[in-house]
This record gives structure tokens, C-alpha cells and sequence, in this order.
């Protein structure tokens, strides 16, 4: 899988999660355009572990490790 | 008055509860207050309460001191405003906001968020602090941090409707801030920086104090006794990670279980001003500067961070296979900083 279709099928993921939103930018700041926390990102990487069939480290369950989805994508394609 | 004004705020160090937060937000980058902050927060302690408005047991965990620190800090100053008072002396608790703001005063206080939060009209309360610290008279908006609106510690506009109707409805019986300072009665607190003069020096002999108290759980309560003496079950120091532990270990293996991640918030918090000590006391000669210490000290924090983190994801997943890998993390975090923290109270002795 490319990175393009990591992408992809994570925007599908975070949109599943976050309704409220019709459209994602990949390179927007998680935190202040999305309003991410801790919990959400949590819910997200739980959703994206099933989606991709990986699992995250536990140490990259940090909200300190992300500025933007983008920084999700290269952490999943690491793992594919 | 003034349109609009926005007292300054810092980043706080740590927000694990909304005293901390507001405490640490007024004062976290003052030099002077920096000396008062690093020779306490060492202790930390815990004990069953009854939650208010769920009427759960929690175990609730904080460092110290705790709540009290909003009026026994020597770089704030503090006063009590019953509710007569605000309305005697203004009217009304917007134009009170307003002028204490004015005159350089945060506001502190119980409010009924579920008032805030929700448009519809609810039948339920959730009275919890509003740490308010500016406002925009043309926006009729107040500026205030909680944790309420996204889940964080964050700062957020309110408007000023909602903070009165928030205010209204709390009662005697609700006010669990005048309750907790066996006051009684409703009010708020006015709450003003008071770091022009140095008022406290970096205390070595309270911090070696603290770091044996917590190294060997002991009983700190004791210290508090000319003012406090209704004292619950408490638990102290590095005895906290084994309570905490237990607690969790409980809540986990419930037909339904239910967590309550405020304890390790609390617990990584602590970690990370711990952290910012030893490089502190490293900075200013103290202790001799070790970057081996800070770096091992920092896998502490990590391990806090990684155990806080999984919990959430075993909340989430209802995963409870995960938990082995959680009691990994906590005895890492314990095993490691009892090295570390036995290491500096030494150097710190030898002086």
C-alpha cells in the first residue's frame, strides 16, 4: 500500500470517527483545527489499528507525537 | 471599564486539577514563584472519597499541597467574596467579574457547567471551577480555562449569560470550594499575582523533607494539624503507585469496567515537575549538573506517560489483556525513580 492510499483509507477513518466534520486536511494542526485530545487520538489509532491491521507502540499513543494527520499516516505506513 | 482585557496567563507546568491548573497558569513562568513551586509539590497522596454527583468512590490522588495552594501560596494573593458580598458590593456577579478583572484579580469559583455547556435547559447540575481571567464587554464573553469544554485543560470563551446562569443556580450545598475550606456559605475567589517582591527563597531543607516523606510513604498530614484534622485513609509517597495500582487492577476486573484516569494524570504531572526540579535545583547549584540523571529521570516521566496512555486505550478497547504491559510500565516508573530520587536526596544531604 502507498502512502496515497494510506491516506486514503485514513481520512475515511478519521471522518468515520469525527462526524461532524465533512472534510479532513491532512496538514491542518490536529489540536487547534480539529480540536483533538488525548481521548480522540486514542479513538482514532484504535480505529486506524483495525482499518490497517497494525498496532501501535504504546509509546506512540502520545498526543505530543502528532502535530498533524499526516504525522499519522507516516507513523502507519512505518508499519505496513 | 475597559472594553475588553485579558489578565496574563502562562503555559501551565501541569493542569492535572483545575487548582493546579489555575495555580500554575498565573505563576509558572515567575522567576520568584519558581523558588516557592520546586520545594513543595514532592509529596504526593491519595484516599477514598465519595464523589459529589455520582456518589462513586474514587480514589482521589494529588500532590501537595493541594487545593489549599490557591491561598496559601505566598506569590498570590487571596480573598474570600461570599456571595452577599459580590452582590452588596456590585449588583450583579457579571459587573463583579468585570471590575475584579479590572483591578487585576483571576476569578475562581464554583459554576453549574451544565448550564454553560448545554443550550437546552437540563435537569441535572454539574457544578465544577471556572478559572476566569478576561472578558470582552462588546462580545459579552469571559475568558476562562477548564477542562470541561474539550476534554483538556484549555482556555475557552463563555458568555456572559451562561457564566450567570452558571452562577445562580449553585447553592450552599453545591459550593464544594467553600465546603472543602470548612467555610460553608457560596462565593468565589479573588485571586491576584504577588510576585513583585521575593517572599520565599528555594527551601533545600523543606525539599529534603518532602523527598523522605515521599520516599519512605510517610505520613505528611500530620504538619497540617493547627488548621486541618478531619483526615480520611490516606496513603503517601511511593506507597501511592501500589494503591493506585490496586485500585485500577479493581475497576479492571469488573463485570463492567469503568476507569478513572485522574489518578495517573495526577501521578505523571508529578513526574514531570519532578523532572523540571532536578534540572532546576541542577541550574542553580544545588545539585551538580548530570545529564544521565535528567535522561534517566526522563524515562520516568515516559513510562508514566505510556501507563496513563494505555489505560485510555484499554478504556476504549475494553481490552483488559493490555494490563499486564500497564503494571510493566508503573513498576518501571517506581523502580527507577526510587533510584533516582534516593540518589538526589543524598547530594542534597551531603551539603
Amino acid at each position: 500500500m502507498d502512502k496515497d492510499q494510506i491516506t486514503k483509507k485514513l481520512e475515511e477513518v478519521i471522518l468515520e470517527e469525527m462526524p461532524e466534520f465533512d472534510s479532513v486536511n491532512m496538514n491542518a494542526s490536529m489540536v487547534n483545527e480539529y480540536g483533538i485530545n488525548s481521548v480522540s487520538l486514542i479513538r482514532l489509532i484504535v480505529a486506524a489499528e483495525k482499518k490497517f491491521d497494525v498496532e501501535f507502540d504504546d509509546y506512540e499513543l502520545d498526543l505530543s507525537a502528532y502535530d498533524t494527520f499526516a504525522d499519522l499516516v507516516a507513523t502507519v505506513a512505518g508499519k505496513i | 471599564m475597559a472594553d475588553k482585557k485579558k489578565l496574563p496567563l502562562a503555559k501551565p507546568l501541569i493542569t492535572s486539577w483545575q487548582w493546579h491548573a489555575s495555580l500554575f497558569s498565573i505563576l509558572s513562568d515567575d522567576e520568584n514563584a519558581k523558588k516557592w513551586i520546586y520545594s513543595n509539590y514532592i509529596q504526593l497522596r491519595c484516599y477514598d472519597i465519595e464523589e459529589r454527583w455520582t456518589g462513586d468512590t474514587i480514589l482521589l490522588t494529588d500532590m501537595m499541597p493541594g487545593s489549599s495552594s490557591l491561598k496559601q501560596c505566598p506569590y498570590l494573593m487571596f480573598s474570600m467574596m461570599t456571595k452577599a458580598q459580590i452582590e452588596s458590593y456590585c449588583g450583579n456577579i457579571i459587573d463583579f467579574i468585570i471590575k475584579t478583572i479590572d483591578l487585576g484579580g483571576y476569578v475562581y469559583g464554583v459554576f453549574d457547567e451544565a448550564k454553560i455547556l448545554c443550550n437546552a435547559e437540563v435537569d441535572y447540575k454539574f457544578p465544577h471551577e471556572l478559572f476566569i481571567y478576561g472578558y470582552d464587554r462588546e462580545k459579552e464573553e469571559f475568558n476562562v480555562g477548564d477542562f470541561t469544554f474539550t476534554d483538556k485543560y484549555s482556555h475557552n470563551r463563555v458568555s456572559f449569560s451562561d457564566v450567570e446562569r452558571g452562577y445562580e443556580v449553585i447553592t450552599e450545598q453545591d459550593d464544594h470550594i467553600f465546603k472543602d475550606d470548612y467555610k460553608g456559605g457560596r462565593g468565589l475567589y479573588v485571586i491576584m499575582k504577588n510576585t513583585d517582591v521575593p517572599l520565599y527563597d528555594l527551601d533545600l531543607e523543606l525539599v529534603k523533607e518532602n523527598l523522605r516523606e515521599y520516599l519512605n510513604s510517610m505520613d505528611s498530614k500530620n504538619h497540617f494539624r493547627m488548621m486541618r484534622n478531619r483526615f480520611n485513609d490516606t496513603t503517601f509517597g511511593i506507597k501511592v503507585y501500589d494503591r493506585v495500582l490496586a485500585q485500577i487492577d479493581k475497576q479492571l476486573h469488573k463485570a463492567e469496567p469503568d476507569f478513572d484516569i485522574r489518578a495517573l494524570h495526577v501521578m505523571y504531572d508529578h513526574k514531570v515537575l519532578m523532572l523540571e526540579r532536578i534540572k532546576y535545583l541542577m541550574n542553580n547549584g544545588a545539585l551538580k549538573y548530570n545529564q544521565q540523571t535528567i535522561d534517566e529521570y526522563a524515562t520516568v516521566v515516559t513510562n508514566m506517560l505510556a501507563a496513563r496512555n494505555l489505560l485510555l486505550k484499554i478504556s476504549i478497547t475494553g481490552n483488559i489483556e493490555l494490563s499486564s504491559r500497564f503494571k510493566t510500565y508503573l513498576d518501571a516508573a517506581k523502580e527507577k525513580e526510587i533510584g533516582i530520587l534516593f540518589k538526589v536526596l543524598a547530594e542534597l544531604e551531603e551539603k
